[in-house]
């Protein structure tokens, strides 16, 4: 009984000892400026279970993000304080820590989407590298419910997913939702690693993570080290206008051999 | 072309353009004119009683013609309609205004009204405005009603034509107070086409030859008792013509411009050419194209039959009043330009059917044939998506001042708020906003709702709705624990919905409970 209750002791002590230096970086890394929700704006960084680098001793290194020219400055307009939308970053994004090796897997890969015909673009922009708010450089499909899909081609166990939709003004995407799944028709093994669909109007299930608006350093989610083979990324109109954009979309992770 | 034949061809019209206006009409979101008109018509409907108001909203043809679809569609309250009731009533009187044109196909001649039914039908103008529920296909369907039973009048004296164009005068008041716009234009080109004729001298025309008294004053008589009818809600409130009347000084002020003050070119830009970084070009200057060509055969000496010549002056003289007129007001909206634009269509097919009779040469005329015909192919196209893909888009250049899907969600979560809230106690919504139009709309089923325009002492209720500029007022007076979102009501234009803490939370335990696919996991 006593050992028991000593293991106990020792496991949560251990427990709150790693969460409190976790929080001390956390705090450091964003400079005083505490979001509300930790785990959608912090950096995806590999941690324990099943990340990439678990138990192997790699020495995680800052990727080098390639960001796109920003297509306007401050803070957006019309930011709303006190709402469930995160508050605009005042400075640079703290940087992604990867294993060794990791790369943008979605790059070039093949693209399909849920809008057919565009209204402008081609679901191939989403993964053709570029990333500035120009006209030519995104998608842009139908109104309501839309998704663009990445084939990797092969699973990959995935760090980081880092999207554009449009950021050539301020806007917040309504009900961006990103799954992961192994087939193409997302019937199998099918994981939502972000949701900030508040009401569920999109009906993929309720989400809790924030809305936020979307900036030339993109929207950086956490791969939770998941595998999988393709990535869908769903979004239902904007606070600009009802079609929804895609200019990039990169995933950050490792063939999952 | 046979007089068979017309009637086939514009009936055809009519279906195909029936067939392009009538699909999808839920989809949109109901435009903040649409929501104002209907919560107008649901007061008759509820009340009984139309009482003109001299500052907003129009006259009351819309609404009376309301009462057909609404019966038809079996809704038995406001709660029951849906846009697609609503948006029914222009559709039709749309649909209608291409077979008008069967009335004056001896004045334009039949192919040139066979052309002029099929431009009508695929005008993307004239097809996405079909489906807006608001005046405007109604005033230039009464326009085209008061010229085509003039016409009719003038050709055969009989006084029921007479009688039929003051009637269609008394609709246009009762329509909206831009009818004197339309009527000055329809006087002036009665009094330029008898000078031009007069000038040209093959026929010099006389207004007094068309004028009979009994026939004018029977016209005035029914012009005056219908608009009086409609205007007193059919004798209900006897102040109503005077407003009628009142209401021009409230007009007249308000053509200055202000937030919808446009440059004089606007509507000419707008229909000739509309292009917005990758998407098509939109432009329907095929239609201007061939009327311009019309105008050259309007206005050159008579070759023809005498009452060709007479009508198609008469249509070009209205078209350029009317286009001249419209442009100079500062005032604009893009649904403005339907009244002359339909003049414009009539003297297009007059003008493609003259292009075809004027080439002899048989290799000519296929080609022009062909480039005609795939010109209206390209008007329907045009027409089609900018009904359906593009019909909220930015890139459509009739899209003006559209609210986004954003307040379709926004009433559809309210909607779903109230149905998680505990049986018998439906929540309390306020909204809090300066134009929150058409919110009330999507917010019609609720029980407890109420708007203000201001902040009020105390703001709390289960769901406050606030727009931006009262924001930070009601953050400041709010004393309930909330969750809030941003729903996107126009471009760049948000409402702000703060749910309180326990309905939220009663509403996230049911949601969760049967929304999530059984195939989706979360990762935590």
């Amino acid at each position: 009984m006593n050992r028991n209750l000593f293991r106990v002791l020792t496991v949560g002590t251990l427990a709150l000892t790693l969460s409190f230096a976790l929080g001390r970086t956390v705090s450091a890394q964003t400079k005083g400026e505490k979001p509300a929700t930790a785990p959608a704006t912090q950096p995806a960084q590999p941690q324990t279970g099943e990340k990439p680098g678990k138990g192997d001793g790699e020495k995680l290194k800052p990727i080098d993000l390639k960001l796109p020219k920003p297509a306007f400055k401050g803070t957006p307009k019309n930011a709303p304080p006190g709402t469930n939308v995160e508050k605009p970053a005042d400075g640079p994004r703290p940087p992604f820590l990867a294993p060794p090796g990791v790369k943008n897997v979605a790059l070039n890969k093949p693209v399909t989407s849920s809008d057919k015909e565009p209204i402008t673009g081609s679901a191939a922009l989403v993964t053709n590298g570029d990333k500035e708010a120009t006209e030519g450089s995104y998608v842009e499909l139908g109104p309501k419910r839309q998704w663009v899909q990445i084939d990797l081609k092969e699973p990959c166990k995935l760090c980081a997913i880092l999207v554009w939709h449009y950021h050539a003004s301020a806007r917040i995407y309504h009900d961006v939702v990103v799954q992961v799944a192994d087939d193409a028709d997302f019937i199998t093994n099918v994981r939502t690693l972000f949701n900030n669909d508040h009401d569920n109007s999109s009906g993929l299930g309720l989400g809790s993570d924030m809305e936020y608006w979307d900036t030339f350093e993109g929207k950086l989610i956490d791969g939770k080290g998941v595998t999988a083979r393709y990535v869908r990324l769903y979004s239902n109109g904007s606070t600009a206008d009802d079609q929804n954009h895609y200019t990039e979309v990169e995933v950050y992770g490792l063939p999952a051999q | 072309m046979t007089r068979t034949a017309l009637v086939v061809a514009v009936v055809v019209a009519a279906g195909a353009g029936l067939a392009l206006r009538w699909p999808g009409l839920t989809r949109r979101p109901m435009h903040g004119d649409e929501a104002v008109h209907a919560y107008k018509f649901n007061e008759l409907w509820t009340t009984g009683r139309y009482d003109y108001d001299p500052f907003e909203y129009h006259g009351p043809t819309l609404y009376y013609l309301t009462f057909p679809a609404v019966w038809l569609s079996g809704a038995r309250d406001f709660g029951q309609t849906t846009e697609a009731t609503f948006r029914r009533v222009p559709i039709v009187i749309g649909v209608g205004l291409i077979l008008l044109v069967l009335l004056v196909a001896d004045g334009l001649g039949r192919a040139a009204a066979a052309c002029a039914a099929v431009l009508t039908a695929f005008s993307p103008a004239l097809t996405f405005y079909s489906r807006y529920y608001i005046q405007e296909t109604l005033l230039v369907f009464f326009t085209f009603l008061v010229l085509a039973a003039g016409w009719r009048y003038v050709r055969t004296r009989r006084l029921g034509w007479a009688l039929l164009a003051g009637a269609g005068l008394g609709l246009m008041h009762a329509t909206k107070e831009t009818c004197v716009i339309p009527m000055a234009a329809l006087v002036g080109a009665a009094v330029l086409s008898a000078l031009w004729t007069r000038w040209v001298g093959r026929r010099p025309m006389r207004l007094s030859d068309v004028l009979r008294p009994w026939p004018l004053v029977g016209a005035v008589a029914a012009s005056c008792v219908v608009s009086a009818v409609l205007f007193s809600g059919f004798c209900t409130n006897p102040s109503g013509p005077w407003n009628s009347l009142r209401t021009f000084a409230t007009y007249f002020a308000r053509a200055g411009g202000g937030v919808h003050e446009h440059p004089w070119y606007y509507y000419l830009g707008m229909l000739l050419y509309s292009h917005t970084g990758r998407a098509p070009v939109w432009t329907e200057a095929l239609i201007v194209v061939l009327a311009a060509i019309a105008a050259v055969a309007a206005l050159l000496p008579a070759q023809g039959g005498a009452e060709y010549k007479g009508l198609l002056r008469f249509v070009t003289f209205y078209t350029l009043l009317m286009t001249a007129v419209y442009s100079l007001i500062p005032y604009k909206t893009p649904w403005c330009a339907l009244g002359f634009l339909h003049g414009t269509v009539l003297m297009a097919g007059a003008g493609g059917a003259a292009l075809l009779k004027w080439l002899t040469r048989p290799v000519a005329r296929v080609l022009v044939g062909v480039a005609l015909l795939c010109g209206t192919g390209h008007l329907a196209w045009q027409a089609r998506q900018l009904t359906t893909r593009l019909e909220v888009s930015q890139r459509n250049p009739y899209v003006y001042a559209h609210p986004l899907a954003g307040v379709v969600q926004l009433g559809d979560y309210v909607g779903r708020l109230a149905a998680a809230a505990p049986a018998g106690h439906p929540p309390l919504v306020k909204v809090l906003a300066d134009n929150c139009w058409p919110l009330p709309w999507y917010l019609r089923r609720m029980e407890r709702v109420g708007y203000w325009g201001t902040v009020p002492d105390d703001p709390d209720a289960d769901v406050v709705i606030v727009s931006q500029g009262l924001r930070a007022a009601l953050v400041e007076k709010l004393r309930g624990d909330y969750r809030a979102n941003p729903y996107g009501l126009r471009p760049d234009e948000m409402l702000f919905v703060y749910v309180k803490r326990e309905l939220r939370a009663e509403f996230e335990r049911q949601a969760r409970r049967r929304a999530t696919p059984a195939t989706t996991r979360t990762v935590p």
